[in-house]
């Protein structure tokens, strides 16, 4: 168990400045996700935090311990990598036994640890097979195993799913969550796939280009993003954008939009905030969970558009909303009677929207 | 791993390797190099011990290698090196174009088409090269002189094949195997033949590695001298067996011979030189399956 | 626009049989998606559909034309290649007008450039015609590829797992968009993909293909709601249906479904009771989709099954709670914001009008 603490890090490959000074303070016993598009420095930061990357600048802090120079082997950390590095000649056992053999552990210990381990993670029918004799979903189990058997201080798993079909993704993501939560090991998981973070971490950071966008637990950067990178990034279908300039309408403050004159309520909570922004243009965004959609003329209803397609999922449903010429996204329930062409009112709840400045991409509500 | 490790091991085998490299190379440009000085010195010049370094240049062995048949008694020369030049140019030219032609399209079925037996046949093809031409000789020169291709520039060319058409074909098969079917399977549901999208498709892609193994080839045959030796007589002599001519019981002429081992290098040389990026790139492509 | 029919399509590779007797019909205009699993057969049936592998055994027939000895270019088909099978030596707008050059169509340059341009237009690649392929990104060479099939108006548009390759952003981004040209043009289509996604939402109908054979074909409603048997039942669906293994019981009047275990004990609903006929004592499996699944922790009306939380993830817009039960794992879509403990006692509530039974040797459905 271990905290992480991670103070100005940078990473420089030559010219090119992969991590950018980052700050960032990991929880004992937190499943923290680092996300980011490729390219954005997370896979560098975690290499770095697990000592197979050096460190160009900064400091990375084990609880109280300076471990910039400390060797991978030292800072007790396990790693799951993309392919599941199992070893084909050993049993299954024997591969779960292998990293603590390595240590010198004594061999009835091993053989404890191994059972226990065998259970939790539903391998004890195939402790004496090959890797190559089990099926994909024990691999990954066998995979998991390998790390958790040595009660390391720290799980790094650098993009572990990345390349697992989606059925079996599923139930991994499953298994890594609940591990996760038995043993309350510090856990850093890197990937680019957004709904991963959000259904695993306790506290995600988002990254590009080098900078730590926003940390903050889900709900948070789902529901206040800080910039219009992390709003758009995080949830699928993404964010629907307006630019709007801020207009009072007989008395009532409202976003009206630059394409199509429609109108969106300001909601009481922001009033004050927007009161002297008038004329200022700004990007409302709002969640496609926020919208909905009524193929009947409503009073209140302050978007319209005709539908462009609906894609029924089973689920729920998506439906795509033309408005003057840009593409909404709703989602909606699986059903939904209208066809390509019809008209469609939107009402959109005031309550979750976010507000943006183009320039700056910054949330003009959480400064 | 980034750390960096300046000292000493690091100079030293660089050091070392330079010097080694330089071995190799003196060691192969060296009797080239000689081999050039050789066809400018007179015939003195040549017999000189110790050797010079320093003389005289003279142009009286090239002179001798292309007008030499028309002198005679002493100053001849006992092959008619420019008739070996047409004669080479023919027949390694003939066959290269051969092998192109028919090594595609051979290539293109081992390559595309599935058929029993199709990986025996490619591993026949290839084990061609590695057999001795001196195995076979004897019965072919048996059925050459039945029918009447001894001593012709067809029967070179056709025995030249075992030479240039398992190159073509195992290289091509590579190139070939390395692009995806899909742009064939494509340009066909667009519209075109299978010949349509052969040479608008499929060709163009593997036109550099091509003609890169076509000059490597050509190389091999250029260079072939058993065959000539052995299947042809004066008629259909190459350029390497009228330069061996020039040792006979009565004397070694030294610097013809070396003027006509640069006149026969030379081509070949050139050729390499202008394709060498492509040709490293092709062998080595076929070499690395996806 | 054509109509497809394949009449009991077989495939034969050596000893392998790909394909095991496939019949369907795509009505002119209709969309018709293949889904099924990576070996399934979808790709050889698309590929005889194009001519491009030949018909080990039945009919193929485009537009009332028998086609099995038709060579692709006469067969008036378009087909988009999952690995996009650009022209790597063309710029796009070549790619694009490659088609439209073929001998047999012989358009004038005049009218390629104009349809290139339409299609460019629609496709949002108008920037991109003088770049080669190995310059663009995943997401651009997909629209390319699409916009080859899109310049020629062919009979049938033919779609090898388009989507394959393409982060989920930009794939859900992309199914819409074709949708939105599906129903533009109206052009008969068959879709072959491994994502039920796509299937539902592009599909007039899904055929659902395994191990080479027809497992079901129906709307997206029927193959969703009334798969006929386990197989489709678990490949639409994400989290995928929930299976239990159970006894019919009678018990006086009533009948019920005991889990393995005997702790759990579900009633028999109407709909099923009028169907199951007399299985008293026989083992049966029981389904229903996670979404008519409800955790509850008080005693409630309807079917209920007790076991303790495995673990619960959220999702944008709702949680997935996964329970364990006996020796299975049952999953349930709930509130995104539940709050529960690994281990916690709890109770699910199934919602007995959805639950299907199926028979667990022939795997196929059995009531409702």
């Amino acid at each position: 168990m271990s905290t992480i603490a991670l103070r100005s890090l940078w990473k420089k490959y030559g010219k090119v400045e992969a991590v950018k000074g980052i700050n960032l303070q990991i929880q004992d016993g937190e499943f923290f996700c680092i996300l980011g598009p490729s390219g954005c420095g997370k896979t560098s930061t975690m290499r770095m935090i697990a000592g197979i990357e050096s460190i160009t600048a900064g400091e990375i802090w084990f609880d109280n311990q300076l471990v910039n120079d400390l060797a991978p082997v030292k800072r007790d950390v396990a790693m799951a990598f993309e392919t599941y590095a199992l070893y084909p000649p050993l049993t299954v056992k024997e591969n779960l036994a292998f990293p603590l053999e390595a240590r010198g552990e004594p061999k009835a210990r091993i053989n404890e640890r191994v059972e226990e381990v065998a259970k939790i993670l539903d391998l004890v029918d195939v402790l004496d097979q090959k890797p190559a004799q089990i099926s994909g979903g024990h691999q990954q189990r066998v995979s998991l195993g390998r790390c958790i058997i040595r009660k390391p201080r720290v799980f790094l798993f650098d993009e572990p799913l990345s390349h697992v079909d989606s059925e079996a993704r599923r139930k991994m993501r499953g298994e890594v969550k609940r591990l996760q939560q038995m043993f309350k090991t510090t856990s850093v998981y890197v990937t680019h796939d957004q709904s991963e973070a959000m259904a695993l971490a306790d506290r995600i950071s988002v990254m590009n280009l080098g900078e730590v966008q926003q940390t903050g637990t889900p709900n948070e950067i789902y529901h206040h993003p800080h910039n219009l990178f992390v709003a758009d990034f995080i949830g699928e279908p993404p964010f629907n954008f307006f630019d709007c300039s801020v207009v009072s309408d007989g008395g009532q403050l409202a976003f009206r939009t630059q394409v199509g004159n429609h109108r969106i309520l300001v909601p009481n909570t922001i009033k004050e905030r927007m009161g002297d922004s008038l004329d200022r243009v700004l990007r409302v965004g709002v969640r496609p969970m926020y919208i909905t959609p009524s193929l009947v003329e409503q009073e209140d209803s302050q978007i319209h558009g005709t539908v462009y397609v609906f894609e029924g999922l089973g689920e729920e449903g998506v439906l795509t909303v033309d408005v003057d010429g840009s593409l909404i996204r709703i989602l909606t329930e699986p059903d939904f009677e209208g066809k390509p062409g019809d008209r469609v009112w939107l009402n959109v709840d005031s309550s979750r929207i976010q507000v943006f400045d183009p320039k700056t991409t910054n949330n003009v509500l959480s400064c | 791993m980034h750390f960096k490790r300046p000292g000493w091991g690091k100079t030293l085998g660089a050091i070392g390797m330079s010097l080694g490299l330089i071995l190799v190379l003196a060691f192969i440009v060296l009797p080239l190099l000689w081999m050039l000085l050789m066809s400018f010195k007179s015939r003195t010049d040549v017999m000189a011990i110790p050797p010079k370094i320093v003389f005289t240049p003279t142009l009286v062995n090239y002179q001798r290698l292309f007008f030499g048949t028309q002198k005679a008694g002493y100053d001849a020369v006992p092959s008619d090196f420019p008739r070996a030049m047409v004669n080479t140019i023919i027949i390694a030219g003939g066959a290269t174009l051969l092998s192109v032609i028919t090594g595609t399209l051979a290539a293109y079925a081992l390559a595309r088409l599935h058929f029993k037996g199709r990986d025996f046949m490619a591993f026949s093809v290839l084990s061609f090269r590695f057999s001795p031409a001196l195995s076979i000789i004897l019965p072919v020169y048996a059925i050459y002189r039945r029918l009447g291709l001894y001593n012709t520039h067809i029967g070179l060319i056709l025995i030249y094949q075992t030479i240039s058409l398992p190159l073509i074909i195992w290289v091509v098969r590579s190139y070939i195997e390395s692009i995806p079917v899909d742009l064939e399977q494509a340009a066909l549901v667009d519209g075109y033949s299978w010949w349509g999208a052969f040479t608008r498709i499929l060709l163009p892609l593997i036109a550099p590695g091509l003609a890169a193994t076509s000059v490597l080839a050509f190389v091999f045959c250029w260079n072939n001298f058993t065959f000539g030796l052995l299947l042809g007589a004066a008629e259909t002599h190459t350029l390497t067996v009228a330069t061996s001519a020039f040792v006979s019981y009565e004397q070694v002429l030294w610097g013809v011979m070396a003027a006509a081992s640069i006149v026969t290098i030379l081509p070949a040389m050139v050729f390499i030189f202008l394709v060498q990026r492509w040709l490293i790139r092709g062998l080595t492509f076929g070499a690395v399956k996806a | 626009m054509g109509e497809v029919v394949l009449r009991d399509v077989r495939k034969r590779y050596g000893d392998f049989e790909a394909v095991r007797g496939v019949g369907f019909n795509v009505g002119e205009g209709e969309c018709v998606v293949i889904l099924g699993p990576s070996g399934a057969g979808k790709t050889s049936i698309l590929k005889m559909v194009a001519g491009l592998e030949e018909v080990t055994a039945g009919e193929i027939y485009i537009d009332g034309r028998l086609v099995n000895n038709l060579e692709p270019h006469e067969r008036d088909v378009a087909m988009t290649f999952e690995t996009y099978a650009l022209y790597p030596q063309f710029s796009v707008y070549d790619n694009l007008a490659f088609p439209l050059r073929a001998p047999r169509h012989k358009v004038p340059e005049v009218e390629i450039a104009e349809r290139v341009a339409r299609v460019s237009g629609m496709l949002g690649i108008g920037g991109l015609l003088d770049r080669l392929p190995a310059q663009l990104s995943q997401g651009q060479k997909q629209r390319v590829g699409l916009g080859r099939t899109l310049v020629r108006e062919p009979s049938v548009f033919l779609f090898d797992e388009p989507l394959a390759h393409v982060d989920a952003k930009i794939r859900n981004r992309m199914r819409m968009e074709i949708k939105g040209i599906q129903q533009q043009l109206g052009c008969t289509s068959v879709f072959v993909t491994h994502d039920y996604v796509e299937a539902l939402a592009l599909g007039s109908r899904i055929a659902v293909l395994n191990k080479g054979e027809l497992q079901q074909i129906g709307t997206p409603r029927d193959v969703f709601e009334s798969p006929a048997n386990e197989f489709v039942a678990r490949i639409v669906g994400d989290p995928p249906f929930n299976f239990m293994l159970c006894t019919l019981v009678s018990d006086g009047g009533a009948r019920t479904f005991v889990t393995e275990d005997g702790l759990c004990k579900i009633p028999v609903p109407m709909e099923v009771e009028r169907k199951i006929g007399d299985r008293t004592g026989q083992h049966l499996k029981l389904g229903i989709r996670p979404m008519y699944v409800t955790p509850t922790f008080s005693a409630q009306e309807g079917p209920l099954v007790r076991g303790s939380v495995y673990v619960f993830e959220r999702r944008e817009t709702r949680g997935i709670l996964t329970v364990r039960v006996g020796e299975t794992r049952l999953t349930a879509m709930t509130d995104p914001d539940l709050k529960v403990q690994i281990d916690q006692a709890i109770c699910l509530r199934l919602d007995p009008d959805r639950i299907r039974v199926f028979d667990p040797e022939s795997t196929q459905v059995i009531a409702p």
